[in-house]
């Protein structure tokens, strides 16, 4: 009964008061009094401060070792020298365990620290060309972390003098300079895109292929590598090609040496801790997690613990080896559940220790963050974004949902922090009793697991990437929801490439408005497409809009493929081609073309206001004779100032998301144009670019780079978000904006995934009757082919939200039998007892 | 052949079985002094003004031929359209540059409804739903009412009608071949009281609930529970009474709320019942409600909190 500390802690859902109750919460595995789950909760509270946007410390250690390890490597081949600097961070990185946590090893310094890679410099085209003053990286550093004097000193002395012209984004910068002016003027001036997903982060997105290594263990992958390396013949090689991947091989191999490192030095401190502990039941778990530490990932796994250790190594390591975000696990439940059946069916282990163990595993998850600078406006909460997917069907088309696929849920709800994040991959003949389970989660608030529709994206790998059945239907997702194929099944792995940036979507439908110049900057950035003023018909300027849409894909498609160039050519996915078997086999680089399929996709933001601005236009000028051309583009330019009639009538014309055939059909013909635009390229690795359609919160940031646009939106105003409908569009409820997302968005072309955003209060969720008419609601999205969606609960924090920013909460009903109301439009007074409501019964 | 309709509310989950499309008519026989929607009593179109979207750019004072709007650009919310003098003629509507005045109750055309519900067929075949037809008082508008029901049952939906009672027999009778289920208000059963608390008697109202409980239609007695008025023991034992004699399976107790006192406030109309409690909130209420619930225990029907 006695653990190591005896605190009771009261765990977060009766703190703040969720709706735990039905079929989910009767079956769960572990009682929230156990030991087991106690000690979940306890570690979870103590790391809630960090958690919190609490700030973490920023620490150079990883940075300082990798810069020495780069002075001494010069002459070697970059892949070498990446292993190298890789290897040394494993040996002398420190090492650090939370108390009472099961799992060792970190992605950084330790638990609440943020580590990075140099070699990735965050500094934007223009800081860079006026040659980026230090001293703001370290004062914006120092707002968003912890950040040391002694940390800052060897920044300042040790890392930025190294690197600042040596990372891979000068490289990248200057073969744009050198060669691509005009895509170089258009990232600084055009405002189409941001680039902040290329500039001071690693290759994010991807899904490593754990169950090799936890089936064979690294010992033996390594002995295969080097038999492949052994095969090569520098007396007859094939071309130049051979020597690069003898370099990626033994780049691999010195990499994983490091890594058995790193593990041996996390035994060798659980054996420490467990000398200095005298309680006799954690001191025994430090022993075990010591031999697990010694074993893996060296060997392979055969206990659930070792299983999970193992994975966590390897997924830690990536992250620290790589930078990035969203390293993830792909189909966990499928081919993680033999270690469970295993263990289970031996009697080593109880369900109840393999719950606790998979809860501990999941609050490791949440010990650091990426590194995140510049990025932050744009991509707010700054989570690390690894996924994990649950359920769906298999290569066969039939439903996976098992035991595991429990067990992960009941963890999010236990630990529900925001990593992992969970998507549950839905089909048609999905389990009623899961699907209203998984419901029953959502309900608990926090917006997890996100909803995915495998009727949807299956069909958009296979004819968007070129993917056979069996490899898409084994597909998982990553990121926000970008779909890539999982190297867990058939070493089938992708190098999706999944973000190129985020695309302003109506940006240039504004430069066909002006003739190509951007009228928020007043510079020429994109060919002149004829004054509209001269345009006698819709065509004329829906040639106009398609002749700037396919110039600022260009642009976009060029800076990536540059991008992907300078990346493999001067800092080889060492770590990352170690854990996909495409690259780990034929030594090719993940970037040149490594992985078994391939792709380069985009997330376009807008579409809401694009798809209405096309529907204002033809509505207004060309459909009711409202307005003239020449009158619209001075009101526009005038910011709707003195034309606020004009301005109703446009906002008034229809718009997307309310369920109107004729708005929806503009939203949809303006997508066509984006994913033939995106289409038509090839990407330097491989296969061609994709589109998706997420945001996350920069739709913020580009409506600032907007002037005002015929859909009634002002000059700055946030962009809608993602798939949603624009605040301007009367709000017809959740099944209206449903159809429209569906009649808008094509969902065999947007493989690179959406998010499609639908918020309930509570009072729609209260009582059975109203989930089990949610669960329909889901049923009809799987139905009608619908790719993804995800339910936000609004708590009090969003009502209060509400009330502040009631703009961007038009979509918030009140539903009462018998009575509608929108809660934007209740008075201070309402507001405040529906919120009071809220916060006494649940 | 037109209806003057206020509002048709997709995806309603508390008006009847599965995912429902609610069809809000304007105007109703009844004033209930509890009534959250008061902007469905009359029959005609309103002005309704919404203080929390204005911007105070003093527009609608400009444009106004009658001066019916407040020129004190601060003045309470409702006392900002001077009801006497204004006319519906909507520059103001045309003129605010957001949406805080509109004019509420539009007339539309059977079709133009039922093109509306038809839209999310799919949902309600998934999930056993259809539409409800609500207000106000449908059948006070009995022509139209019955064109349109009867226009979605031959679509194979599943309809509903909530309604306050106080309607005529023969349109009840007309009605009652396309309605599988009646949502049916019963207020207070004591008559002076009712008089008082609704404007009208409720003799009308139970013989018309005799008459289909007569006729096997599927009924859901909706009681709202308004503290202090409905809530009196001798109306709940009348009503369990009433509920036993009729054998009726299910009834909907609607704890009353104060969400509606806003609307009082944008149509300019006097509320009386401004500082009674919400049930939901108050642990007052609460109370009323158990006690509430434990009358109606043996009377023999399934219980339902908030429908």
């Amino acid at each position: 009964m006695s653990n190591v500390n005896v605190q009771k802690v009261t765990p977060w859902w009766v703190k703040s008061n969720a709706p735990w109750q039905g079929k989910f919460f009767s079956r769960m595995v572990l009682d929230p009094d156990s030991p087991g789950e106690q000690r979940i909760q306890r570690i979870r509270a103590s790391m809630l401060n960090y958690y919190e946007d609490g700030k973490r410390r920023l620490s150079c250690n990883q940075a300082i070792i990798i810069t020495n390890s780069y002075r001494e490597t010069e002459g070697l081949h970059p892949a070498i020298r990446r292993a190298l600097a890789m290897k040394k961070v494993f040996e002398e990185i420190p090492i650090d365990l939370l108390p009472e946590q099961l799992f060792m090893g970190s992605q950084s310094s330790g638990p609440h620290i943020i580590d990075f890679n140099p070699y990735f410099m965050p500094y934007s085209p223009e800081e860079w060309e006026a040659s980026a003053d230090l001293d703001t990286y370290i004062d914006e550093a120092a707002t968003r972390y912890i950040f040391l004097k002694e940390d800052q000193k060897a920044f300042r002395e040790i890392i930025w003098p190294y690197w600042k012209n040596r990372s891979r984004e000068v490289y990248f910068f200057n073969e744009l300079k050198m060669y691509d002016i005009e895509v170089w003027n258009f990232i600084k001036y055009g405002q189409a895109a941001i680039y902040s997903p290329l500039i001071g982060n690693g290759q994010a997105h991807t899904i490593q292929d754990y169950s090799t290594f936890l089936k064979k263990g690294l010992l033996i992958v390594m002995d295969e590598i080097r038999e492949r390396l052994a095969d090569i013949d520098p007396s007859n090689p094939q071309g130049v090609e051979t020597f690069e991947r003898r370099n990626n091989y033994q780049a691999m191999l010195i990499a994983a040496e490091g890594l058995l490192i790193y593990a041996k030095r996390n035994a060798k401190l659980a054996y420490d801790l467990s000398e200095k502990e005298s309680n006799p039941q954690r001191k025994a778990e430090l022993i075990e997690m010591a031999r697990i530490c010694e074993k893996v990932p060296a060997q392979p796994a055969s206990t659930w613990w070792e299983a999970l250790q193992s994975f966590h190594f390897l997924r830690a390591a990536t992250c620290m080896a790589e930078s990035g975000d969203s390293h993830s696990a792909g189909r966990f439940d499928l081919y993680m559940l033999p270690f469970l059946q295993n263990d289970l069916r031996s009697g080593n282990i109880t369900r109840e220790k393999a719950q606790e163990l998979l809860e501990a595993f999941f609050l490791k998850w949440n010990e650091t963050r990426a590194f995140k600078l510049k990025l932050s406006v744009g991509s707010a909460g700054g989570s690390n974004n690894g996924k994990i997917n649950i359920g769906g069907i298999d290569e066969h088309g039939n439903d996976v949902t098992n035991e595991l696929s429990y067990m992960l849920l009941e963890a999010h709800a236990h630990v529900h922090l925001n990593d992992p994040n969970l998507s549950v991959r839905l089909h048609r003949e999905t389990p009623g009793e899961f699907l209203d389970q998984v419901l029953e989660v959502i309900r608990l608030g926090g917006g997890l697991p996100i909803l995915i529709n495998d009727e949807a994206i299956i069909p958009s790998l296979v004819s968007c990437v070129g993917v056979k059945l069996k490899d898409a239907r084994n597909y998982g997702d990553v990121g926000c929801q970008e779909n890539i194929t999982d190297p867990n099944f058939g070493g089938a792995d992708m190098n999706g490439r999944n973000n190129s940036g985020w695309i302003n979507l109506p940006k240039p439908i504004e430069l066909a408005l002006f003739n190509g110049k951007n009228p928020v900057n007043g510079i020429q950035v994109s060919p002149q497409t004829g004054d509209p003023r001269t345009f006698t018909s819709m065509q004329q300027f829906l040639d106009a809009v398609r002749i700037q849409i396919d110039f600022a894909v260009k642009m976009n498609v060029i800076a990536n493929n540059v991008y992907d160039f300078t990346f493999t050519r001067y800092y080889p996915l060492v770590f990352h081609n170690l854990m996909h078997p495409g690259p780990r086999s034929s030594g090719l680089d993940m970037n040149a073309g490594g992985c078994k399929y391939n792709s380069t996709g985009c997330l376009a933001i807008g579409m809401a206001n694009a798809g209405d601005m096309l529907s204002a236009i033809d509505y207004l000028i060309f459909q009711q004779h409202i307005t003239t051309w020449d009158q619209l583009l001075i009101a526009l330019e005038n910011n709707w100032d003195g034309y606020e009639d004009l301005r109703k009538q446009a906002i008034n014309a229809p718009k997307y998301g309310c369920d109107d055939e004729y708005a929806d059909r503009w939203a949809r013909y303006l997508l066509n144009l984006y994913y033939d635009a995106y289409e038509y390229h090839m990407t330097t690795h491989g296969g061609h670019f994709v589109s998706g359609l997420i945001s996350m919160s920069n739709y913020v940031v580009l409506g600032k780079q907007l002037g005002a646009t015929p859909d009634g939106r002002r000059a700055g105003e946030p962009l809608a978000d993602a798939t949603s409908p624009s605040p301007y569009a009367p709000n017809k409820g959740p099944t209206a904006a449903l159809r429209s997302m569906t009649r808008a968005i094509d969902h065999s072309r947007v493989p690179n995934g959406i998010t499609f955003n639908q918020r309930f209060n509570f009072t729609t969720l209260a009582t059975e009757r109203d989930m089990n008419k949610w669960s329909d609601l889901v049923r009809e999205f799987i139905e009608s082919q619908g790719v993804e969606v995800q339910y936000t609960i609004v708590d009090n924090d969003i009502l209060r939200k509400a009330q502040q920013h009631p703009e961007e909460f038009r979509d918030l009903f009140v539903r009462v039998g018998g009575y509608s109301a929108l809660f934007v439009e209740l008075s201070r007074e309402t507001q405040d007892s529906i919120i009071a409501r809220h916060e006494q019964s649940l | 052949m037109k209806g003057i309709i206020t509002h048709i509310q997709r995806y309603s989950i508390h008006d009847g079985p599965g995912i429902r499309t609610v069809v809000f008519f304007k105007g109703c026989p009844l004033s209930c002094l509890w009534c959250c929607n008061p902007e469905t009593q009359s029959f005609e179109p309103e002005l309704e003004f919404i203080q929390s979207l204005c911007t105070r750019c003093g527009r609608c004072v400009a444009v106004c031929p009658e001066n019916a709007v407040n020129p004190e650009l601060n003045c309470p919310e409702n006392e900002k359209i001077v009801r006497q003098y204004c006319t519906l003629c909507g520059r103001c509507v045309i003129a605010c540059p957001t949406t805080a005045l509109r004019i509420v109750g539009e007339e539309k055309t059977v079709k133009q409804v039922l093109d509306e519900v038809l839209r999310d067929k799919a949902f309600y075949r998934r999930s056993g739903g259809g539409v409800t037809l609500s207000g106000g008082e449908p059948l006070a508008q009995p022509e139209f009412a019955i064109n349109l029901i009867k226009a979605c049952h031959d679509c194979n939906l599943h309809t509903a009608i909530e309604t306050s009672g106080l309607v005529s027999l023969i349109h009840l009778q007309q009605i009652f071949k396309y309605t599988d289920l009646f949502l049916f208000d019963i207020k207070y059963i004591e008559r002076s009281k009712h008089i008082q608390w609704t404007g009208v008697s409720n003799e009308i109202i139970l013989t018309n609930l005799r008459w289909l409980i007569e006729q096997n239609a599927n009924v859901v007695l909706r009681v709202p529970l308004v503290p202090g008025y409905t809530t009196d023991e001798s109306n709940l034992h009348d009503l369990a009474k009433l509920v036993r004699e009729l054998k009726i399976k299910e009834i909907d107790l609607m704890p009353f709320h104060q969400l509606g006192r806003d609307k009082y406030h944008h149509f300019g109309k006097p509320y009386q019942l401004g500082e009674l409690m919400d049930m939901r909130v108050s642990n007052e209420g609460k109370q009323i409600l158990n006690q509430v619930m434990s009358v109606f225990e043996n009377c023999g029907a399934k219980i339902v909190i908030g429908g």
